[in-house]
Protein backbone atom coordinates (compact mmCIF):
# COMPACT_ATOMS: atom_id res chain seq x y z
CA UNK A 1 0.00 0.00 0.00
CA UNK A 2 0.88 3.43 -0.91
CA UNK A 3 3.01 4.66 2.79
CA UNK A 4 1.78 8.23 2.40
CA UNK A 5 -1.69 6.89 2.37
CA UNK A 6 -1.28 4.15 5.18
CA UNK A 7 0.62 6.94 7.40
CA UNK A 8 -2.63 8.73 7.04
CA UNK A 9 -4.48 5.82 8.25
CA UNK A 10 -2.47 5.02 10.89
CA UNK A 11 -2.61 8.79 12.11
CA UNK A 12 -5.97 8.48 12.15
CA UNK A 13 -6.46 5.18 14.24
CA UNK A 14 -3.59 6.50 16.29
CA UNK A 15 -5.97 9.88 17.77
CA UNK A 16 -8.84 7.83 17.79
CA UNK A 17 -6.99 5.58 20.31
CA UNK A 18 -6.37 8.19 22.80
CA UNK A 19 -9.47 9.48 22.26
CA UNK A 20 -10.97 6.32 23.74
CA UNK A 21 -8.15 6.02 26.28
CA UNK A 22 -5.23 7.57 27.75
CA UNK A 23 -1.89 5.55 26.47
CA UNK A 24 1.90 5.23 26.99
CA UNK A 25 3.70 4.69 23.53
CA UNK A 26 4.88 1.17 23.87
CA UNK A 27 1.01 0.65 24.30
CA UNK A 28 -0.44 2.42 21.18
CA UNK A 29 2.58 0.41 18.90
CA UNK A 30 1.58 -2.82 20.84
CA UNK A 31 -2.22 -2.46 19.53
CA UNK A 32 -1.42 -0.95 16.37
CA UNK A 33 0.89 -3.91 15.33
CA UNK A 34 -1.75 -6.25 17.07
CA UNK A 35 -4.42 -5.00 14.17
CA UNK A 36 -3.14 -4.26 11.63
CA UNK A 37 0.83 -4.30 9.79
CA UNK A 38 2.11 -0.93 10.96
CA UNK A 39 5.61 0.18 10.40
CA UNK A 40 6.49 0.62 13.79
CA UNK A 41 9.19 3.59 12.77
CA UNK A 42 6.09 5.83 12.01
CA UNK A 43 3.74 5.29 15.25
CA UNK A 44 6.56 7.54 17.42
CA UNK A 45 6.63 10.03 15.28
CA UNK A 46 3.13 10.44 14.35
CA UNK A 47 2.40 10.15 18.28
CA UNK A 48 5.08 13.21 18.51
CA UNK A 49 3.82 15.12 15.90
CA UNK A 50 0.08 15.09 16.91
CA UNK A 51 1.21 16.25 20.38
CA UNK A 52 3.16 19.14 18.66
CA UNK A 53 0.05 20.30 16.95
CA UNK A 54 -1.69 20.29 20.24
CA UNK A 55 -4.13 17.39 19.25
CA UNK A 56 -2.65 15.66 22.29
CA UNK A 57 -1.12 16.33 25.70
CA UNK A 58 1.25 14.53 27.63
CA UNK A 59 1.89 14.05 31.31
CA UNK A 60 3.93 11.33 33.51
CA UNK A 61 2.92 8.42 35.95
CA UNK A 62 5.09 6.62 38.03
CA UNK A 63 3.95 2.58 37.07
CA UNK A 64 4.01 -0.47 39.46
CA UNK A 65 8.02 -1.05 38.59
CA UNK A 66 8.94 2.26 39.28
CA UNK A 67 9.74 3.80 35.95
CA UNK A 68 7.50 7.05 35.40
CA UNK A 69 5.81 6.68 31.80
CA UNK A 70 4.79 9.69 29.57
CA UNK A 71 1.13 9.28 28.88
CA UNK A 72 -1.18 10.73 25.99
CA UNK A 73 -4.05 12.26 26.53
CA UNK A 74 -6.64 13.65 24.17
CA UNK A 75 -7.19 17.64 23.85
CA UNK A 76 -10.50 19.80 22.80
CA UNK A 77 -8.65 19.97 19.67
CA UNK A 78 -7.80 16.35 19.20
CA UNK A 79 -11.39 15.57 19.69
CA UNK A 80 -12.65 18.03 16.99
CA UNK A 81 -9.80 16.70 14.70
CA UNK A 82 -10.87 13.47 15.58
CA UNK A 83 -14.30 13.86 14.69
CA UNK A 84 -13.39 15.38 11.31
CA UNK A 85 -11.37 11.96 10.54
CA UNK A 86 -14.03 10.38 11.09
CA UNK A 87 -16.46 11.57 8.98
CA UNK A 88 -13.86 12.24 6.24
CA UNK A 89 -12.86 8.79 6.37
CA UNK A 90 -16.70 7.43 6.23
CA UNK A 91 -17.73 9.79 3.30
CA UNK A 92 -13.87 8.06 1.84
CA UNK A 93 -15.00 4.77 2.09
CA UNK A 94 -18.41 4.72 0.98
CA UNK A 95 -17.14 6.40 -1.87
CA UNK A 96 -14.63 4.24 -2.76
CA UNK A 97 -17.55 0.97 -1.67
CA UNK A 98 -19.42 2.52 -4.60
CA UNK A 99 -17.08 2.93 -7.24
CA UNK A 100 -15.82 -0.94 -6.29
CA UNK A 101 -19.59 -1.81 -7.23
CA UNK A 102 -20.56 -3.49 -3.53
CA UNK A 103 -23.57 -1.47 -2.41
CA UNK A 104 -24.63 -4.12 0.28
CA UNK A 105 -21.40 -2.50 2.31
CA UNK A 106 -23.74 0.69 3.03
CA UNK A 107 -25.22 1.11 6.22
CA UNK B 1 22.05 -3.10 23.90
CA UNK B 2 19.44 -0.68 25.02
CA UNK B 3 22.66 2.16 25.24
CA UNK B 4 23.87 1.46 21.91
CA UNK B 5 19.96 1.99 20.67
CA UNK B 6 19.60 5.28 22.05
CA UNK B 7 23.37 6.61 21.86
CA UNK B 8 22.50 5.52 17.88
CA UNK B 9 19.35 7.40 17.59
CA UNK B 10 20.99 10.71 19.55
CA UNK B 11 23.87 10.42 16.76
CA UNK B 12 21.45 10.56 14.39
CA UNK B 13 19.18 13.88 16.01
CA UNK B 14 22.04 15.34 16.51
CA UNK B 15 22.65 15.85 12.35
CA UNK B 16 19.75 17.96 12.94
CA UNK B 17 19.65 21.38 14.54
CA UNK B 18 17.07 20.61 16.73
CA UNK B 19 16.83 22.07 20.22
CA UNK B 20 18.89 20.14 23.05
CA UNK B 21 15.49 19.76 25.18
CA UNK B 22 13.77 18.10 22.23
CA UNK B 23 16.70 15.71 21.82
CA UNK B 24 16.86 14.63 25.25
CA UNK B 25 12.70 14.25 24.86
CA UNK B 26 13.21 11.93 22.35
CA UNK B 27 15.39 9.71 23.95
CA UNK B 28 13.43 9.65 27.11
CA UNK B 29 10.65 8.64 25.15
CA UNK B 30 12.65 5.71 23.75
CA UNK B 31 14.33 4.63 26.98
CA UNK B 32 11.27 4.25 28.12
CA UNK B 33 9.60 2.62 25.69
CA UNK B 34 12.65 0.42 25.57
CA UNK B 35 12.28 -0.28 29.45
CA UNK B 36 8.46 -1.28 28.52
CA UNK B 37 9.85 -4.23 25.87
CA UNK B 38 12.29 -4.93 28.70
CA UNK B 39 9.37 -5.46 30.59
CA UNK B 40 7.64 -7.60 28.87
CA UNK B 41 11.12 -10.18 27.87
CA UNK B 42 11.09 -8.98 24.67
CA UNK B 43 15.16 -9.74 23.33
CA UNK B 44 16.87 -6.64 22.39
CA UNK B 45 16.68 -7.66 18.71
CA UNK B 46 12.61 -8.03 19.36
CA UNK B 47 12.92 -4.36 20.88
CA UNK B 48 14.60 -3.40 18.39
CA UNK B 49 12.32 -4.20 15.55
CA UNK B 50 9.29 -3.41 17.79
CA UNK B 51 10.45 0.17 18.24
CA UNK B 52 12.48 0.71 14.35
CA UNK B 53 15.30 0.98 12.89
CA UNK B 54 16.89 4.06 13.95
CA UNK B 55 17.72 5.74 10.75
CA UNK B 56 14.36 5.49 9.65
CA UNK B 57 12.96 6.69 12.99
CA UNK B 58 15.22 10.01 12.74
CA UNK B 59 15.08 10.50 9.01
CA UNK B 60 11.12 9.98 9.88
CA UNK B 61 11.21 12.62 12.93
CA UNK B 62 12.61 15.40 11.45
CA UNK B 63 10.96 14.91 8.02
CA UNK B 64 7.79 15.85 10.24
CA UNK B 65 9.88 18.33 11.51
CA UNK B 66 11.79 19.60 8.62
CA UNK B 67 9.88 22.84 7.84
CA UNK B 68 9.92 24.01 11.30
CA UNK B 69 13.20 23.91 12.30
CA UNK B 70 15.29 21.69 10.41
CA UNK B 71 18.28 22.81 8.53
CA UNK B 72 21.21 20.59 8.10
CA UNK B 73 24.65 21.87 9.36
CA UNK B 74 26.88 22.20 6.55
CA UNK B 75 24.05 23.50 3.99
CA UNK B 76 26.26 27.31 4.32
CA UNK B 77 29.48 25.46 3.68
CA UNK B 78 27.54 24.10 0.21
CA UNK B 79 26.23 27.47 -1.03
CA UNK B 80 29.62 29.27 -0.28
CA UNK B 81 31.60 26.48 -2.24
CA UNK B 82 31.38 28.07 -6.04
CA UNK B 83 32.49 31.22 -4.44
CA UNK B 84 35.29 29.96 -2.78
CA UNK B 85 36.17 27.64 -5.79
CA UNK B 86 35.93 30.94 -7.92
CA UNK B 87 38.28 33.32 -5.72
CA UNK B 88 41.01 29.97 -5.43
CA UNK B 89 41.14 29.71 -9.39
CA UNK B 90 41.39 33.10 -9.96
CA UNK B 91 44.48 33.29 -7.29
CA UNK B 92 45.56 30.38 -8.80
CA UNK B 93 45.40 31.97 -12.44
CA UNK B 94 46.57 35.40 -11.98
CA UNK B 95 49.62 35.09 -9.69
CA UNK B 96 50.55 31.33 -10.13
CA UNK B 97 49.54 31.27 -13.82
CA UNK B 98 48.27 27.69 -12.78
CA UNK B 99 45.14 28.23 -14.88
CA UNK B 100 45.14 24.74 -16.42
CA UNK B 101 45.30 22.42 -13.20
CA UNK B 102 43.86 24.91 -11.06
CA UNK B 103 40.18 24.50 -12.99
CA UNK B 104 40.21 21.29 -10.55
CA UNK B 105 39.14 23.08 -7.54
CA UNK B 106 35.94 23.42 -9.16
CA UNK B 107 35.71 20.39 -8.38
CA UNK B 108 35.46 21.33 -5.05
CA UNK B 109 31.73 22.24 -5.54
CA UNK B 110 30.37 18.89 -6.21
CA UNK B 111 32.44 17.14 -3.24
CA UNK B 112 31.20 19.39 -1.06
CA UNK B 113 27.82 18.81 -2.04
CA UNK B 114 28.40 15.35 -1.71
CA UNK B 115 30.22 15.39 1.61
CA UNK B 116 27.50 17.29 3.12
CA UNK B 117 24.59 15.54 1.26
CA UNK B 118 25.93 11.71 2.77
CA UNK B 119 27.78 12.25 5.76
CA UNK B 120 24.91 13.01 7.52
CA UNK B 121 23.06 9.75 6.02
CA UNK B 122 26.03 6.81 5.64
CA UNK B 123 29.39 7.14 5.95
CA UNK B 124 30.17 4.26 3.23
CA UNK B 125 28.08 5.96 0.24
CA UNK B 126 30.40 8.75 1.22
CA UNK B 127 33.90 6.89 -0.18
CA UNK B 128 32.13 5.36 -3.31
CA UNK B 129 30.58 9.21 -3.97
CA UNK B 130 33.75 10.78 -3.67
CA UNK B 131 36.17 7.73 -5.32
CA UNK B 132 35.42 9.17 -8.78
CA UNK B 133 36.78 12.61 -7.76
CA UNK B 134 40.11 11.15 -6.38
CA UNK B 135 40.55 9.18 -8.68
CA UNK B 136 40.53 12.44 -11.31
CA UNK B 137 41.96 14.67 -9.23
CA UNK B 138 45.21 12.10 -8.52
CA UNK B 139 45.43 11.25 -12.74
CA UNK B 140 45.26 14.89 -13.72
CA UNK B 141 47.85 15.73 -11.40
CA UNK B 142 50.33 13.06 -11.68
CA UNK B 143 49.69 13.32 -15.37
CA UNK B 144 50.30 17.00 -15.71
CA UNK B 145 52.74 17.56 -12.91
CA UNK B 146 55.02 14.33 -13.54
CA UNK B 147 54.02 13.58 -16.93
CA UNK B 148 53.16 9.74 -15.89
CA UNK B 149 49.54 9.35 -17.68
CA UNK B 150 50.30 6.02 -18.73
CA UNK B 151 50.17 3.77 -15.16
CA UNK B 152 48.45 6.25 -13.34
CA UNK B 153 45.36 5.31 -15.03
CA UNK B 154 45.24 2.63 -12.24
CA UNK B 155 43.91 4.80 -9.28
CA UNK B 156 40.26 4.67 -11.23
CA UNK B 157 40.51 1.16 -10.24
CA UNK B 158 39.74 3.05 -6.88
CA UNK B 159 36.29 3.32 -8.43
CA UNK B 160 35.29 0.20 -8.78
CA UNK B 161 36.89 -1.18 -5.71
CA UNK B 162 35.39 0.79 -3.26
CA UNK B 163 31.90 0.28 -4.72
CA UNK B 164 32.55 -3.50 -4.30
CA UNK B 165 33.98 -3.14 -0.77
CA UNK B 166 31.65 -0.67 0.67
CA UNK B 167 28.51 -0.61 -1.70
CA UNK B 168 25.43 -2.85 -1.56
CA UNK B 169 25.33 -6.49 -1.81
CA UNK B 170 26.76 -9.21 -0.17
CA UNK B 171 29.16 -9.19 2.37
CA UNK B 172 31.21 -11.80 3.33
CA UNK B 173 34.80 -11.39 2.59
CA UNK B 174 34.69 -14.35 0.26
CA UNK B 175 32.65 -12.64 -2.04
CA UNK B 176 34.33 -9.28 -1.74
CA UNK B 177 37.43 -11.37 -2.32
CA UNK B 178 35.82 -12.66 -5.82
CA UNK B 179 34.50 -9.83 -6.48
CA UNK B 180 37.91 -7.83 -6.41
CA UNK B 181 40.20 -10.42 -7.76
CA UNK B 182 39.59 -8.88 -11.69
CA UNK B 183 40.90 -5.52 -10.25
CA UNK B 184 43.64 -7.20 -8.24
CA UNK B 185 44.98 -9.61 -11.32
CA UNK B 186 44.67 -6.48 -13.45
CA UNK B 187 46.97 -4.58 -11.62
CA UNK B 188 49.78 -7.77 -10.83
CA UNK B 189 49.23 -7.93 -14.68
CA UNK B 190 50.42 -4.62 -15.84
CA UNK B 191 53.05 -4.34 -13.23
CA UNK B 192 54.18 -7.70 -14.67
CA UNK B 193 53.88 -6.55 -18.16
CA UNK B 194 55.49 -3.12 -16.77
CA UNK B 195 59.12 -5.60 -16.54
CA UNK B 196 58.22 -7.39 -19.80
CA UNK B 197 56.64 -10.38 -18.45
CA UNK B 198 53.27 -10.15 -20.37
CA UNK B 199 52.93 -13.42 -21.64
CA UNK B 200 53.40 -15.30 -18.78
CA UNK B 201 52.13 -12.92 -16.83
CA UNK B 202 48.45 -12.91 -18.03
CA UNK B 203 47.98 -16.53 -16.08
CA UNK B 204 46.97 -14.25 -12.87
CA UNK B 205 43.99 -13.73 -14.51
CA UNK B 206 43.40 -17.51 -13.79
CA UNK B 207 43.38 -16.41 -10.05
CA UNK B 208 39.70 -15.16 -11.04
CA UNK B 209 38.15 -18.41 -11.78
CA UNK B 210 40.38 -19.46 -8.87
CA UNK B 211 38.89 -17.66 -6.10
CA UNK B 212 35.43 -17.96 -7.58
CA UNK B 213 35.70 -21.06 -7.39
CA UNK B 214 35.80 -21.43 -3.47
CA UNK B 215 32.70 -19.75 -3.55
CA UNK B 216 31.42 -23.63 -4.04
CA UNK B 217 29.96 -25.54 -1.40
CA UNK B 218 31.10 -28.39 -1.45
CA UNK B 219 34.49 -29.56 -0.50
CA UNK B 220 35.09 -32.16 -2.91
CA UNK B 221 34.33 -30.16 -5.78
CA UNK B 222 36.41 -27.19 -4.31
CA UNK B 223 39.74 -29.42 -4.64
CA UNK B 224 38.71 -31.25 -7.77
CA UNK B 225 38.13 -27.91 -9.62
CA UNK B 226 41.41 -26.38 -7.89
CA UNK B 227 43.70 -29.25 -8.79
CA UNK B 228 42.18 -29.59 -12.66
CA UNK B 229 43.09 -25.63 -12.76
CA UNK B 230 46.68 -26.06 -11.36
CA UNK B 231 46.82 -28.97 -13.01
CA UNK B 232 46.34 -27.48 -16.42
CA UNK B 233 48.68 -23.87 -15.81
CA UNK B 234 51.49 -26.61 -14.90
CA UNK B 235 51.02 -28.62 -17.83
CA UNK B 236 50.88 -25.19 -19.69
CA UNK B 237 53.88 -23.61 -18.43
CA UNK B 238 55.68 -27.10 -19.03
CA UNK B 239 54.43 -27.60 -22.74
CA UNK B 240 55.19 -24.06 -22.99
CA UNK B 241 58.80 -24.06 -22.01
CA UNK B 242 60.06 -27.17 -22.92
CA UNK B 243 58.17 -27.60 -26.55
CA UNK B 244 57.73 -24.00 -27.25
CA UNK B 245 53.93 -24.87 -28.25
CA UNK B 246 52.38 -22.37 -26.55
CA UNK B 247 49.50 -21.58 -28.47
CA UNK B 248 48.44 -25.58 -28.77
CA UNK B 249 49.23 -26.01 -24.84
CA UNK B 250 46.48 -23.40 -24.59
CA UNK B 251 44.60 -26.63 -25.34
CA UNK B 252 44.67 -27.85 -21.75
CA UNK B 253 42.63 -25.47 -20.06
CA UNK B 254 39.84 -27.18 -21.77
CA UNK B 255 40.92 -29.73 -18.44
CA UNK B 256 39.11 -27.80 -16.27
CA UNK B 257 36.26 -26.26 -18.00
CA UNK B 258 35.52 -29.99 -18.77
CA UNK B 259 34.87 -30.62 -14.88
CA UNK B 260 33.14 -27.94 -14.39
CA UNK B 261 30.72 -28.46 -17.15
CA UNK B 262 30.67 -32.10 -15.98
CA UNK B 263 29.65 -30.97 -12.70
CA UNK B 264 27.42 -27.54 -14.31
CA UNK B 265 25.39 -27.49 -11.24
CA UNK B 266 28.16 -25.43 -9.63
CA UNK B 267 26.59 -22.07 -10.66
CA UNK B 268 23.61 -22.47 -9.03
CA UNK B 269 25.33 -21.85 -5.63
CA UNK B 270 25.44 -18.45 -5.70
CA UNK B 271 23.30 -16.02 -5.25
CA UNK B 272 22.08 -14.64 -8.41
CA UNK B 273 22.77 -11.08 -7.18
CA UNK B 274 26.30 -11.99 -6.95
CA UNK B 275 26.29 -13.82 -9.86
CA UNK B 276 25.35 -10.91 -11.50
CA UNK B 277 27.42 -8.59 -10.27
CA UNK B 278 30.25 -11.43 -10.88
CA UNK B 279 29.28 -11.33 -14.59
CA UNK B 280 29.15 -7.73 -14.79
CA UNK B 281 32.56 -7.31 -13.77
CA UNK B 282 33.69 -10.01 -15.43
CA UNK B 283 32.37 -8.55 -19.26
CA UNK B 284 33.18 -4.85 -18.36
CA UNK B 285 36.94 -6.18 -16.86
CA UNK B 286 36.74 -8.03 -20.61
CA UNK B 287 36.01 -5.42 -22.62
CA UNK B 288 38.69 -3.40 -21.08
CA UNK B 289 40.83 -5.55 -21.38
CA UNK B 290 40.55 -6.48 -24.87
CA UNK B 291 39.66 -2.59 -25.80
CA UNK B 292 43.02 -1.92 -23.65
CA UNK B 293 45.00 -4.43 -25.85
CA UNK B 294 44.11 -4.63 -29.29
CA UNK B 295 42.95 -0.30 -29.35
CA UNK B 296 45.48 0.84 -27.15
CA UNK B 297 42.43 2.36 -25.23
CA UNK B 298 43.74 2.21 -21.79
CA UNK B 299 43.56 5.99 -21.16
CA UNK B 300 39.92 5.92 -21.49
CA UNK B 301 38.49 2.84 -21.44
CA UNK B 302 38.44 2.60 -17.68
CA UNK B 303 35.05 4.46 -18.05
CA UNK B 304 32.98 0.87 -18.45
CA UNK B 305 34.72 0.40 -14.91
CA UNK B 306 31.91 3.14 -13.79
CA UNK B 307 29.50 0.84 -15.20
CA UNK B 308 29.91 -1.38 -11.94
CA UNK B 309 28.84 0.76 -9.30
CA UNK B 310 26.15 1.93 -11.67
CA UNK B 311 24.54 -1.27 -12.27
CA UNK B 312 24.79 -2.28 -8.69
CA UNK B 313 22.76 1.05 -8.18
CA UNK B 314 19.96 0.53 -10.40
CA UNK B 315 19.60 -3.10 -9.68
CA UNK B 316 19.70 -3.14 -6.31
CA UNK B 317 18.98 0.29 -4.10
CA UNK B 318 15.86 1.70 -4.00
CA UNK B 319 14.08 4.18 -5.79
CA UNK B 320 14.23 8.10 -5.58
CA UNK B 321 17.52 7.88 -4.41
CA UNK B 322 19.11 5.66 -6.89
CA UNK B 323 19.37 9.16 -9.05
CA UNK B 324 21.07 11.02 -7.33
CA UNK B 325 23.23 8.34 -5.96
CA UNK B 326 24.25 7.56 -9.86
CA UNK B 327 24.83 11.24 -10.70
CA UNK B 328 28.05 11.32 -10.20
CA UNK B 329 29.13 8.56 -12.50
CA UNK B 330 27.41 9.99 -14.82
CA UNK B 331 28.96 13.54 -14.49
CA UNK B 332 32.18 11.77 -14.46
CA UNK B 333 31.90 10.12 -18.01
CA UNK B 334 30.40 13.56 -19.70
CA UNK B 335 33.32 15.61 -18.04
CA UNK B 336 36.16 12.84 -19.23
CA UNK B 337 34.41 12.63 -22.84
CA UNK B 338 34.47 16.07 -23.28
CA UNK B 339 37.89 16.53 -22.00
CA UNK B 340 40.03 13.73 -23.19
CA UNK B 341 38.71 13.42 -26.88
CA UNK B 342 37.59 17.54 -27.66
CA UNK B 343 40.29 18.81 -25.37
CA UNK B 344 37.94 20.73 -23.34
CA UNK B 345 39.06 20.22 -19.85
CA UNK B 346 38.66 23.60 -18.90
CA UNK B 347 34.87 23.34 -19.18
CA UNK B 348 33.40 20.21 -19.27
CA UNK B 349 33.87 20.38 -15.75
CA UNK B 350 30.58 21.88 -15.35
CA UNK B 351 29.06 18.46 -15.64
CA UNK B 352 30.06 18.08 -12.26
CA UNK B 353 27.29 20.45 -11.20
CA UNK B 354 25.05 18.04 -12.42
CA UNK B 355 25.13 16.00 -9.38
CA UNK B 356 23.83 19.03 -7.03
CA UNK B 357 21.08 19.88 -9.38
CA UNK B 358 20.18 16.76 -9.09
CA UNK B 359 20.15 16.46 -5.68
CA UNK B 360 18.23 19.96 -5.26
CA UNK B 361 15.87 18.58 -8.19
CA UNK B 362 15.03 14.77 -6.32
CA UNK B 363 15.15 17.03 -2.39
CA UNK B 364 11.90 19.24 -4.05
CA UNK B 365 9.54 16.70 -5.56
Amino acid sequence: MNSQFKKGIIEMCVINMIARQNMYGFAVIEALSKEIEVNENTVYPILRRLTDQGYFETYTETTNVGAPRKYYKITDEGIKKCQEYESEWNRFLKGVFRILGGDEHEK
Amino acid sequence: MKNSYLKEIEALLRQYQIEEAEIKDIISDYDQMYEDGLAKEMTDAEIREFLGDPNQIVTELCENYARKQIRRKGHKLVALSPFVAVIIFFILGQFFDKWHPGWLVFLLIPVTAIIVETFAKKKRDLVIAISPFVAIVTYILIGILAGIWHPTWLVFLVIPISAIILGPGDRRPLRIITALSPFVALIIFMILGEFGYWHPGWLVFLSIPLIAILNTKSLTRILVYESAFLVAIGLYLLLGYTRDVWGLSLLVFLLPVAFMILFADYVFHFSWKSLEMLSVILVVTAIYILGGVFAEAWDYLWLVFLVIPVYSILRFSRGKDSLVAISPFIAVTIFFVLGYFADLWTISWLAFLLIPITAILKNKS
